[in-house]
C-alpha cells in the first residue's frame, strides 16, 4: 500500500534561523496522524509546506506519490483549518461552507452544491445554523463551520492547525471525539497539529514528535508513552524520572546498571556494552514509595513533598545525589511526612533505556517563540 | 518622520482600566475649552448667517427659481463624484499596498501621504497652475518629445480642477481606507486560496467587500469636502467650473448681498446634511439586508 502522503527530506530555512532541519514521513490512507511538539519545533511549518503556504529550502511533499511541491496553494485541493477557524465574516455560515464549490477548481452545480452544503452541515451538527453569520456563532459552532468549509470539496488530505486552541476545556474534549467521529465517518486522511500531549494522544492513531524541525520519535501513542526514544520525548509526553549510570554487566537477557551505590536491572537492549553511560526512565505512576518488594529496582531517597491529588498521591522524593523524582500512585494512600528517608521501587519491565542526547534537552518548559 | 502604531493595544484597555481613567480624568470638564471655542466661533457665527437668510424667505424660492444655482449644484456634484472617483481609484491600490506593507514600508507611506499637509493649500494649488499651463512643465515636456504638436489646455478647465482637488483628497481617501484595511485578517486570503480560489478571486470576494465600509467613509468624506470646496477650483478651473461656494463668494465680496449669499450658505449645509444622512442610510440598509439574507 502506498503512503497517501508523504513528507520527503523537507527543510525550511530563513534568514536567520532554521524552522525545519529535516523531516520525513509518511501519512497512510486514512489515517489521523498529529504532529506533537513544543512551539518553534517545526510543526506548523511542515503544515505550511503541505498545504503551500510556503515553500520548502528542500525537499518534497508527493500525494499518492506525485510531486506537488511546485503547485500553487489553490490548486493543491487540500483541507486546512487554522487557529483562528478564519471565518469570512460578511458571508453567513452557508455561503462560508459553499464558498470552495463556487471557485473554479471545485465549482459544481447549483444543485449538487445546495445538497453537499447541507450534507457538510449534518455531518458537523450545525444544521440550523445556516444563515447564521461568524459573530452570532459560539467558538465550537465556528469551529465546525471551519471544519464543514475544509470538507466539502472532498479534499485528498485534511490539515488542521491546532485546531481547538481557542476552545476552553470542556468544548475541547467534545470537539476531540467529533473530529475522531468526522474521521472515521469520512475516512479522511488529516493531519493534525498540536502541541498538547493529551490532546495528541486522545485523537491521535499515530504521533510524529517534533523537536527542533526534526522527527524525534514516530509511533503510537502507548509506544511514545512506553518506549520513548530519548529525554525529550519522554519527557514530552507525560512525567518522567530520569536517572543515569553505568552498564556493569549483561545476564540472563537484563542489563545490570550502576547507579551510584546500587545496582538496578534494566530489560535488555541491543547494542550496549559494559562500561557504557545510560540514562534510565520510569515513569511516575509505575514508582512506589515504601518498603521495596523482592526482584524490583528500588533507590534510596528523602521525601521532599507530598500532595493529594485525588486520583493519586504525589510523592517528591529527592535521590542521594540531589536528583528529583515524583512518584504518583493509586490508589492515594495517606502522605509521608517530609524528610522521612524512604525507598523508591518499581518493576524491572517498568525501566527504560534512552538513546544518549546528542542535544541538551528541549524541555516544554523552556519552549521559545514560534517564528 | 509621523508613525502609526500598527500593534492594536486593545488587551491593555481593559474594561477596569478604562473606568479607573474615565474616574481619574474630571470627566466631561476636559471637553469644555474645545467645546467654548467652536459655540462662539463657530455654532454662533452659524445661527446669525442662518437668522440672516431667515430674513428674506423669498431668497430661498430665489436659489430655485433662477436655474443658474441648481445648475451649478448639479455641475459641483458631478466635479466631486469625478474627484471621489480619481482619489478611490489612485487610492486603494496604495492603501493595500500599505495594509500588506512592513511596519517600516507603512511608517514611510504614511509619511509620503502626510507630507503635502506641510505646504500650505494654496501653493500647492499654484504650483498645478505652474505644471499644468500653456506653457508649463507638463506641455514642454510633451513637446520636446514630439508626442503632440501644439500645447495641451490642461488647467482653466475641468481637467484642472480635478487634478487639483483629487490631489488634496488622495490624502484623505487613503488614510480612511487603510484605517479599515489594516483590520482586515489578512489570514482569510490565505484560507480562500486552500479553498481554490484563485489571488485574484480571493482579493474581490473576501478582502474588497471587507473593505466596503471603508470606501464608503472614504468616499463620502471626500465627496463632502470636494463639494464645498473653494481655493483650488477658483484657482485651476475656468468659468464652466464655478462651484456653489463660489457663487456663495461672489454674493457676499463682490455684490455685498450678504443675505442672498447667507442663504446660499444655508442650502449648500442642507444639501450636504442630506447627502450625509443619506448615505448613512444606504450603509445601514446594505448592512440590515447582509443580515436577513
Amino acid at each position: 500500500m502506498t503512503a497517501h502522503l508523504t513528507i520527503d527530506n523537507l527543510a525550511k530555512r530563513y534568514a536567520s534561523t532554521t524552522a525545519l532541519d529535516e523531516v520525513s514521513f509518511e501519512v497512510e490512507p486514512g489515517e489521523l496522524k498529529v504532529l506533537l511538539g513544543p512551539s518553534g519545533s517545526g510543526k506548523s511549518t511542515v503544515l505550511k509546506a503541505v498545504a503551500g503556504l510556503i515553500s520548502p529550502t528542500r525537499g518534497r511533499v508527493l500525494v499518492r506519490g506525485k510531486d506537488i511541491t511546485d503547485i500553487p496553494i489553490h490548486r493543491r485541493n487540500i483541507g486546512l483549518v487554522m487557529q483562528g477557524y478564519s471565518l469570512f465574516p460578511h458571508m453567513t455560515a452557508y455561503e462560508n461552507v459553499a464558498f470552495p464549490l463556487r471557485t473554479p477548481m471545485h465549482r459544481c452545480g447549483q444543485r449538487d452544491l445546495h445538497e453537499r452544503v447541507v450534507r457538510m452541515f449534518e455531518l458537523t451538527g450545525l444544521a440550523g445554523l445556516e444563515s447564521q453569520r461568524p459573530a452570532e456563532l459560539s467558538g465550537g459552532q465556528q469551529q465546525r463551520v471551519a471544519l464543514a468549509r475544509a470538507l466539502v470539496f472532498s479534499p485528498e488530505v485534511l490539515l488542521l492547525d491546532e485546531p481547538l486552541a481557542a476552545l476552553d476545556r470542556e468544548l475541547r474534549e467534545r470537539m476531540q471525539e467529533e473530529i475522531r467521529r468526522i474521521h472515521r465517518t469520512l475516512g479522511m486522511t488529516i493531519i493534525y497539529v498540536t502541541h498538547d500531549q493529551s490532546e495528541a494522544m486522545k485523537v491521535a492513531d499515530r504521533i510524529v514528535v517534533l523537536n527542533r524541525g526534526r522527527v524525534a520519535q514516530e509511533g503510537s501513542a502507548v509506544q511514545l508513552y512506553e518506549s520513548p526514544i530519548d529525554e525529550f520525548v519522554a519527557h514530552f509526553l507525560g512525567g518522567a524520572n530520569f536517572v543515569t549510570g553505568t552498564v556493569t554487566s549483561i545476564r540472563n537477557g537484563h542489563l545490570n546498571v550502576e547507579v551510584g551505590d546500587v545496582e538496578l536491572r534494566v530489560p535488555s537492549v541491543d547494542g550496549l556494552r559494559p562500561e557504557t553511560q545510560v540514562t534510565l526512565m520510569v515513569r511516575p505512576e509505575r514508582v512506589q514509595v515504601g518498603v521495596p518488594d523482592a526482584g524490583s529496582n528500588h533507590l534510596p531517597g528523602t521525601v521532599v513533598d507530598s500532595t493529594y491529588l485525588g486520583s493519586a498521591l504525589q510523592t517528591i522524593v529527592s535521590l542521594s545525589d540531589g536528583t528529583v523524582w515524583k512518584s504518583n500512585v493509586t490508589p492515594a494512600r495517606s502522605r509521608v511526612q517530609a524528610g522521612a528517608p524512604t525507598h523508591l521501587h518499581w518493576r524491572i519491565e517498568d525501566t527504560r533505556v534512552l538513546a544518549a542526547q546528542q542535544t541538551p534537552t528541549n524541555t516544554p518548559l523552556e519552549a521559545s517563540n514560534e517564528p | 518622520m509621523p508613525s502609526i502604531e500598527t500593534q492594536p493595544h486593545a488587551s491593555r484597555r481593559t474594561a477596569a482600566a478604562v473606568a479607573f481613567a474615565r474616574k481619574s480624568r474630571g470627566g466631561l470638564l476636559l471637553l469644555l475649552p474645545a467645546l467654548g471655542y467652536l459655540c462662539l466661533f463657530f455654532f454662533l457665527p452659524l445661527v446669525f448667517l442662518l437668522l440672516q437668510s431667515a430674513l428674506t424667505p423669498d431668497n430661498y424660492l430665489r436659489v430655485f427659481r433662477e436655474s443658474v444655482y441648481l445648475d451649478v449644484m448639479y455641475r459641483t456634484a458631478r466635479m466631486s463624484l469625478a474627484v471621489t472617483g480619481v482619489c478611490l481609484v489612485l487610492g486603494y491600490p496604495f492603501a493595500y499596498f500599505m495594509s500588506t506593507a512592513s511596519e517600516r514600508m507603512v511608517n514611510v507611506a504614511v509619511g509620503v501621504v502626510i507630507l503635502p499637509f506641510w505646504t500650505s493649500i494654496l501653493v500647492r494649488s499654484y504650483a498645478w497652475l505652474v505644471l499644468l499651463q500653456r506653457e508649463g512643465i507638463v506641455n514642454k515636456v510633451l513637446l520636446n518629445l514630439k508626442l503632440i504638436d501644439h500645447p495641451l489646455k490642461l488647467v482653466y478647465n475641468l481637467n484642472g480642477v480635478i487634478c487639483g482637488i483629487s490631489y488634496i483628497m488622495l490624502p484623505y481617501m487613503i488614510l480612511v481606507l487603510y484605517a479599515s484595511m489594516r483590520n482586515i485578517d489578512l489570514q482569510l486570503l490565505v484560507v480562500a486560496r486552500s479553498l481554490g480560489a484563485t489571488r485574484l478571486r480571493a482579493f474581490y470576494r473576501i478582502f474588497v467587500p471587507l473593505t466596503a465600509s471603508g470606501v464608503m467613509a472614504g468616499c463620502s468624506l471626500v465627496f463632502i469636502l470636494s463639494f464645498g470646496y473653494f481655493i483650488t477650483p477658483a484657482l485651476l478651473g475656468g468659468r464652466e467650473q464655478t462651484t456653489f461656494s463660489m457663487l456663495i463668494d461672489i454674493q457676499m465680496n463682490q455684490l455685498l448681498d450678504w443675505r442672498f449669499g447667507a442663504t446660499l450658505s444655508a442650502v449648500l449645509l442642507l444639501v450636504i446634511m442630506l447627502l450625509v444622512v443619506a448615505v448613512r442610510r444606504i450603509v445601514r440598509v446594505e448592512r440590515s439586508v447582509q443580515w436577513i439574507q
